[in-house]
């Protein structure tokens, strides 16, 4: 086992740990030892192929298909320098006011994260898509909404010099997505953050973090050499995921002094509905997310997202089978997609836990009320594709889990935030509580779920948990020779 | 999990013969349609998973390959928006 020594440490790069490594940067320059250690690799340009399958096993934990303990979903999260800033396609939304009320953690209002939220969006050059290249798939949805008098947006996105590739959810082959790997991370190597890809972290116990870095099949090499590693810092930064945050912290037995970690996972099942055209229409050239509709949010719990997806992925969520599933695979050029997401309550049941191996286990149950949801939002959608034009819409009969292929790409929860530990696993700066040195900053924070694409709320929380770090190193006068 | 896949396909085998006296493979097209909405549809969720499951592989194989793509009417490029201004 090798040893190393560090100031700070951040497990994870992805909106999170980009983020809080990016705000660490005056640190760095002021002597302090910062590393980010990321389990993925940082790929070369030239490894995004834009193929299907090839970059779902490069880019997503188990391809993409990790299933949660029952298989009734599957859970879509990224595992490479960028996290899943990398697969996201880059849709900025602010939160909305109502729901951190609703989160009621002491200490967090609306007002503070929507400063940060600017100063994110403003980072990551978010702006609309002009209109000349918007695409049928988003402008039909966009005009069948507007007729039907239901209420929608246009998404802002986070990209400079898109050429509408449209393959977003494959990695941007273009560079052109404003995530951690083109905005944050640079900023912190450029201040002297180490960060070390292929690098997997078991545990953290007493300010010691336990990884290994071992080599990878792609992507450029670690910093460091393979093998085990014992790594002292005198903070370390959890920014893993709502997936292996709360898992990390339960192989350190976190879980002894924390009964809520873990629990309240949510993650916006989701599910596509898609309709065929009977003419050729513009889908999979151009951005594929462009408008939204939030009018049900709030009365019947789902959101309507433009989507285009791929063959597979496209096939995979297509109901039935046969002759009549395979009409519609075979004409991706008349689809007109439709993401139908559920925005699922919190509930403590729903939650990560670890195997014996202690390899994460997501056990998590689709509610009846989220099933409710899904189902009235896939009504919905048959009837913006049918005001679009549709001839053919491919709605689900059955709703129960099994029949539907559902998956959930918004991960949220596993160490929320609140007053105590009693109820939470951190206070609203990201602090666990019990362990100060120790933070959390990502989407497993959330107390509840966002009700919108998280990725500048997950970037707005680790602003903050920047900021408790700044303070603690103030406090601790660490460095003593240098000033901050 | 894949002994698991390996029963379920042994079931998809055999279950006919309960109703039709014969095995999946010798089922007229119609029979075999309405056998597979029976597992799509069951009361079981075991059984409706194994299908989805089941359905999931097929479609990864065959859908998956990017050779095939020009026969499914697909063809991403990676200036996209050219073919907007195209319009």
């Amino acid at each position: 086992m090798r040893d190393k020594e560090f100031d700070i440490v951040i497990v994870g790069s992805g909106a999170g740990g980009g983020t809080v490594a990016a705000r660490l940067a005056p640190l760095a320059r002021a002597g302090l030892k910062i590393a980010v250690l990321e389990w993925g690799p940082k790929f070369k340009k030239s490894e995004f192929t834009g193929r299907e399958l090839e970059m779902a096993e490069r880019l997503y934990f188990d391809g993409g298909g990790f299933l949660t303990k029952d298989r009734s979903m599957t859970l879509a999260f990224g595992k490479a320098y960028g996290g899943s800033t990398v697969v996201y396609t880059g849709t900025s939304i602010k939160i909305a006011k109502r729901t951190v009320s609703r989160w009621a953690v002491p200490g967090l209002s609306w007002d503070d994260l929507s400063k940060r939220t600017d100063r994110c969006a403003e980072e990551n050059g978010v702006h609309p898509i002009p209109d000349h290249h918007l695409n049928d798939n988003n402008t039909l949805f966009r005009d069948a909404c507007k007729r039907l008098n239901w209420h929608v947006d246009q998404f802002p996105i986070n990209v400079r010099g898109c050429l509408g590739a449209g393959l977003c959810n494959l990695g941007c082959p273009n560079d052109a997505k404003q995530g951690t790997p083109q905005v944050q991370l640079p900023i912190a190597e450029s201040a002297g953050v180490e960060i070390v890809t292929h690098c997997k972290v078991d545990r953290v116990e007493n300010k010691t973090l336990y990884a290994e870095v071992r080599p990878g099949l792609w992507g450029e090499p670690s910093l460091w050499d393979s093998g085990l590693y014992r790594i002292k810092a005198r903070w370390v930064i959890l920014a893993a995921g709502a997936v292996n945050s709360p898992a990390i912290l339960l192989r350190s037995g976190f879980g002894k002094h924390l009964s809520e970690l873990g629990c309240w996972f949510t993650t916006h099942p989701a599910m596509i509905i898609a309709g065929r055209h009977p003419k050729p229409i513009t889908n999979y050239h151009g951005h594929p997310k462009s408008f939204y509709c939030e009018g049900f949010a709030e009365t019947e719990r789902f959101l309507l997202e433009t989507c285009m997806y791929f063959p597979f992925t496209t096939a995979k969520n297509i109901p039935g089978f046969g002759a009549e599933h395979e009409s519609m695979i075979t004409a991706m050029d008349r689809l007109q997609m439709i993401l139908v997401l559920a925005i699922d309550a919190a509930r403590r049941d729903n939650r990560v836990t670890i195997d014996s191996d202690g390899n994460p286990v997501v056990d998590y149950r689709l509610h009846k009320d989220v099933l409710s949801s899904l189902k009235s939002g896939a009504e919905h959608s048959g009837k913006i594709l049918r005001e679009s034009g549709c001839d053919t819409i491919a709605l689900p009969e059955d709703f129960r889990p099994g029949s539907i292929s559902v998956s959930g790409a918004h991960l949220m929860g596993g160490c929320r935030m609140g007053a105590g530990p009693e109820t939470s696993v951190t206070d609203s700066w990201g602090r666990v509580h019990g362990a100060p040195w120790l933070r959390v900053a990502d989407a497993s924070l959330f107390p509840q779920a966002a009700g919108i694409n998280p990725y500048l709320t997950i970037m707005s929380l680790a602003d903050r948990v920047a900021e408790g770090v700044t303070r603690d190193v103030r406090e601790n006068n660490q460095p003593p020779e240098r000033t901050l | 999990m894949q002994r698991q896949f390996a029963l379920f396909l042994t079931a998809i085998r055999w279950l006919p013969v309960l109703r039709w006296g014969h095995r999946f493979p010798f089922l007229s097209q119609p029979q075999q349609d309405a056998f597979l909405s029976w597992l799509q549809n069951n009361s079981l969720t075991l059984l409706r998973q194994g299908f989805w499951g089941l359905k999931t592989i097929i479609c990864m194989g065959y859908y998956g390959q990017v050779e095939l793509s020009t026969q499914f009417a697909y063809h991403p490029k990676h200036d996209g928006n050219a073919e907007l201004d195209a319009r």
